[in-house]
């Protein structure tokens, strides 16, 4: 990922560097572009390389023949997925941005009072525009995408406790991980095929179940306690089949 | 001239014509169009069977039946009027130089009769061409102006407006169906002339009430954002007496190398200054393009600042694209945001905050709000007809915008919990043709 910053404030594009070299512990493959010069950057774009995962700050009022929207727009002619943040020191400026379809990832009022909220917002925006990129998941080799919709979720499947098809929902099943619980439009066979992992058991008619994440099985409550005090209430039949489950999975490993 | 009993047939047809390419979807759902079709196509054959042009008035039961329709899908008696007289105006158009003609030019003897029986059922065929014409040119204007929108968005009923409206078409198609009976061809015209004048007249006066509306809700809003701008400029005006003596202070500090104190001075003008940097949330949703929404969402502004609930704001993509239905897409907007208002209102850590994004395809609203957590509450519950955390609460908002959104065949909604907050993301196609 190459994060080109343009800012026509020295002082300011300092302080945005600071904040993403900040970031560098949570985005191992950051990279810092070297090119910096607003005035030279819209004669530098056709030649970059510019990747899906690559992520542009560019200030809107750059105080030139052209502003970080002419720059925007110039770079969604060679990308049109990479993610561009827009930095303007007031909200009104970034009006412009809109109908350009452009379709900025977002845009950073500039607020360096507070950098702590500032580098939230940095690295939140950074987060999202990284949630396709291979590299973001490379510690994490489960990734599992759904499509709900619109949308495309990115999951780790370690992290799934179990998904549940929703009855009276029509389509829509509940995903529980171990910090986070949504209710996305999927059907579950079509989840059960693409998730081919050896510790989830697919076998049940309504759920998956990541054999990993038990904690405990309560059979006399019919209850079982995943990681993260997530509690699954099933029958006691199904509670049979994934105690059998997890035998063979131990067995097997 | 035409046998009176085929002209109740071809009037059926007309009518399936109508309610296929101006009403189905907009007006009217699958099943109440097949309905509304099957009680045109039985009323065509009985009048053919029986040969007895009294069934015409069997369009009466059509009318009232459409009327209660769309009356119950919009809830606004002035549209389900305004179509029946639409689709009544248009039909009367494409007969005016096809079968009309030909009736006329039959009665001045232009033609004979048995030149006229040979082509008439070109003529036939051109009124139904014509009628196809015209119904898509309606159709595209209806979506190009977005009338319907402003029509449905207008704050009373005006029942009496409507009730006034249905009259006239009635009496005018009394008139004319009386003339068709009794063969007095001018009384016929006349009133062909009426039904179309009155439409006309109609159609002005409602366009300057929706125009009307439209600026009264547009200047409501830019006074409101007068109101916060000149806040801001008195502010601004204080801010600029205090602010050279808070430098001249800072730079004696920093001459004098008393560093500390110059440090908490400029930390004085920050947070003295904070609201007036702070970003102006008025000016964001500007951005969203669309009066009505800017107005729901300026209350919500005021009403989070009243419960002092913090709000942030992010829009990337204005409005005026959405596919949906405008009163759909503002009873969903407003649910989603009394939903997030209610439970971050009762909440430690009041906060909320709202996305407006999009891609070429699609608008995405995301709404993350705090929340009382309750692990005894399953995240599908919330979306259960009459269920509510809260006493005295109906509990149907997220059941209905469920069953909205559900009735739009690309609209989405996801709904999470996480990191403590609740997480509702709702999304909708655009236009491809967005009229703004």
């Amino acid at each position: 990922m190459i994060i080109y910053v343009i800012e026509d404030d020295n002082q300011q594009r300092k302080q945005i560097i600071h904040y993403l070299n900040e970031c560098k512990t949570i985005f191992f493959d950051l990279e810092l572009s070297r090119l910096s010069n607003h005035l030279t950057f819209m004669e530098d774009i056709p030649k970059l390389t510019i990747n899906d995962n690559d992520v542009f700050f560019l200030d809107i009022d750059l105080k030139t023949t052209y502003t970080g929207i002419d720059l925007a727009l110039e770079i969604r002619k060679y990308n049109t997925k990479c993610s561009i943040i827009f930095l303007t020191s007031l909200e009104d400026k970034a009006i412009s941005v809109l109908n350009n379809n452009i379709f900025p990832l977002g845009y950073l009022i500039k607020n360096f009072k507070d950098s702590s909220e500032t580098k939230e917002i940095i690295t939140e925006m950074i987060k999202k525009s990284q949630l396709t990129s291979k590299n973001f998941w490379r510690f994490k080799q489960d990734k599992v995408t759904f499509s709900s919709g619109s949308e495309t979720l990115f999951f780790n499947a370690r992290d799934i406790c179990y998904i549940q098809s929703l009855k009276g929902f029509n389509g829509r099943v509940l995903v529980k991980t171990l910090n986070e619980e949504t209710i996305i439009e999927a059907k579950i066979g079509k989840i059960k095929k693409q998730l081919q992992q050896d510790y989830m058991m697919t076998s049940l008619q309504s759920y998956i179940i990541n054999l990993e994440n038990i904690i405990s099985i309560d059979r006399k409550n019919e209850q079982i306690l995943f990681d993260g005090q997530q509690l699954l209430s099933i029958g006691a039949k199904s509670i049979d089949k994934v105690k059998k489950a997890l035998q063979v999975y131990s067995d097997d490993r | 001239m035409i046998d009176n009993v085929y002209f109740v047939f071809l009037l059926s047809i007309n009518y399936i014509l109508a309610i296929w390419m101006i009403a189905y979807k907009q007006f009217l759902s699958i099943r109440e169009s097949l309905g509304l079709t099957s009680l045109l196509v039985i009323q065509g054959i009985i009048s053919i069977w029986f040969n007895n042009t009294y069934f015409t008035s069997l369009l009466l039961l059509f009318f009232i039946a459409q009327f209660i329709f769309v009356t119950r899908k919009l809830n606004d008696w002035l549209i389900s009027s305004l179509l029946l007289v639409f689709e009544d105006a248009i039909i009367l158009i494409s007969w005016l130089p096809t079968i009309d003609l030909w009736n006329i030019l039959l009665l001045k003897r232009v033609v004979s009769p048995d030149t006229y029986m040979t082509y008439l059922f070109f003529l036939v065929i051109a009124q139904q061409l014509l009628l196809a014409l015209l119904f898509l040119v309606t159709r595209y204007i209806l979506k190009r102006s977005a009338v319907l929108n402003a029509l449905a968005l207008l704050p009373k009923k005006h029942r009496g407006l409507s009730l006034t409206i249905l009259f006239c078409l009635f009496f005018s198609i009394g008139l004319q169906q009386s003339g068709v009976f009794n063969g007095y061809s001018v009384a016929y015209f006349y009133s062909t002339f009426i039904v179309i004048g009155f439409t006309v007249f109609f159609s002005w006066n409602i366009f300057l009430l929706t125009k009307y509306y439209k600026e009264k809700q547009y200047s409501m809003l830019l006074a409101e954002m007068y109101a916060g701008e000149k806040q801001k400029i008195e502010l601004a005006t204080k801010f600029r007496h205090t602010y050279k003596e808070l430098l001249a202070d800072l730079t004696v500090d920093l001459k004098a190398k008393n560093l500390d104190h110059a440090s908490q001075k400029l930390s004085n003008i920050i947070d003295y200054s904070d609201s007036f940097l702070t970003p102006n949330l008025y000016r964001k949703i500007s951005m969203v393009n669309t009066p009505s929404i800017q107005g729901l969402l300026t209350n919500f502004i005021r009403k989070c600042d009243t419960a002092s609930i913090d709000l942030t704001i992010q829009v990337t993509q204005d409005l005026s694209s959405s596919a949906m239905n405008l009163v759909d897409f503002i009873r969903c907007f407003s649910i989603i945001l009394d939903n997030a208002y209610e439970a971050a209102l009762i909440s430690p850590e009041k906060s909320i905050f709202i996305e407006i994004e999009g891609d070429p395809d699609y608008i995405t609203i995301t709404i993350k709000n705090t929340y009382i957590e309750n692990s005894e509450i399953a995240l599908q519950d919330f979306f259960q007809n009459n269920f509510s955390t809260k006493e005295n609460h109906q509990g149907k908002g997220l059941h209905i915008f469920s069953k909205i959104v559900a009735s739009y065949k690309k609209a989405t909604y996801r709904i999470s919990k996480k990191d403590h907050f609740f997480i509702l993301v709702f999304s909708v196609p655009k236009l491809k043709n967005p009229t703004v």
